[in-house]
């Protein structure tokens, strides 16, 4: 009877060990540029081939080369519409673009996002009497934007019982704030299908 | 007049050497497969360069050589003319998708002027 008790005993701690042994978690570092699929959500690599087809695609644009030819057009960056039904981070897609573009040292870039904090600090050193005034950087003497880099991203999903088929399209274009021109638009597309496999897994 | 051929033929020897120069300093590129059953399924055709703005633009043409989808990897990193990578953290690998026999070509533009070399990784 003992015996027995010790089996069952025994075999349960061996089981809780083994549970205890399946759920347990391990940290590790992945590396960040290699290709993501772990959903068919807008992921990473998705980012990644928008940002490398457009920047690509601007820079080697024949109109763009010769008005980067002589000098850095100003550049400011619009909000990307997300027209999709997921939450999209599209500012981080604008602005892996915004680096890549400045640090082809072919434009340059003017953030309105950071226009109230500008104005506070020039207010501060303006008006506060605590900065030299002649050190002070003074109101008025910025570069306004020539250009502006604005776009949309939509989304077409499909779904049957055992495919999810999703299609992005990433529009973004670069207008001439002064003559209202778009001098430059493209286009990147991406599909990605979830097929259930046999088992379901 | 004599002098006039002559200023005439140092003028076009100038353009010339000018044009070679400009047409030489796209950066030179290789090709490295990093999975040894790709160079069974693809063929590199060609891997050729070209200055846009004084940029270099890589571009590898490959084509499928069986009849079954075939998806692989690809990724262009850039050297300086000491052979430092150029943003080495920008690089990124992006998939491409070729069906069965069909040939696709994949490019990509220098992040910067200052890239000399290049070498697109393939897996």
């Amino acid at each position: 009877m003992s015996i027995v008790r010790l089996t069952g005993v025994s075999l349960l701690c061996a089981g809780l060990l083994l549970a205890a042994g399946c759920a347990s978690k391990k940290v590790e570092y992945g590396d960040a540029s290699a290709v993501e699929t772990t959903t068919v959500d807008f992921g990473s690599t998705d980012l990644h081939m928008i940002a490398a087809k457009m920047v690509d695609s601007l820079l080697s644009f024949p109109p763009i080369v010769e008005l980067t030819k002589k000098s850095r057009p100003v550049v400011f960056v619009d909000r990307i519409k997300n027209k999709t039904t997921e939450h999209i981070d599209t500012e981080s897609i604008t602005d892996t673009i915004s680096t890549r573009l400045l640090r082809s040292g072919k434009f340059r870039f003017v953030d309105m996002s950071k226009v109230e904090t500008v104005r506070k600090q020039l207010k501060f050193q303006n008006e506060s009497g605590m900065v030299d005034p002649s050190k002070a950087v003074a109101f008025g003497r910025q570069v306004g934007a020539r250009y502006m880099l604005y776009g949309n991203m939509s989304s077409i999903v499909k779904r049957s019982k055992d495919v999810k088929d999703v299609y992005y399209k990433f529009t973004l274009k670069l207008m001439d704030l002064e003559t209202g021109l778009i001098e430059w638009q493209d286009e990147k597309e991406i599909r990605k299908l979830r097929k259930k496999s046999l088992f379901g897994m | 007049m004599r002098y006039d051929r002559a200023r005439y033929g140092m003028g076009l020897l100038v353009a010339l050497l000018v044009a070679l120069l400009v047409a030489g300093c796209a950066a030179r590129g290789e090709i490295e497969v990093l999975n040894d059953d790709l160079t069974d399924q693809l063929e590199i055709k060609k891997l050729k360069s070209r200055l846009v703005g004084g940029l270099t633009q890589g571009q590898l043409r490959v084509k499928n050589k069986s009849k079954k989808p075939q998806s692989f990897q690809v990724k262009f990193i850039w050297f300086d003319s000491q052979g430092f990578q150029i943003d080495n953290e920008a690089a990124s690998w992006l998939p491409v998708m070729l069906q069965g026999r069909e040939e696709k070509t994949v490019q990509a533009l220098a992040p910067n002027d200052s890239a000399k070399t290049y070498k697109v990784l393939i897996r």
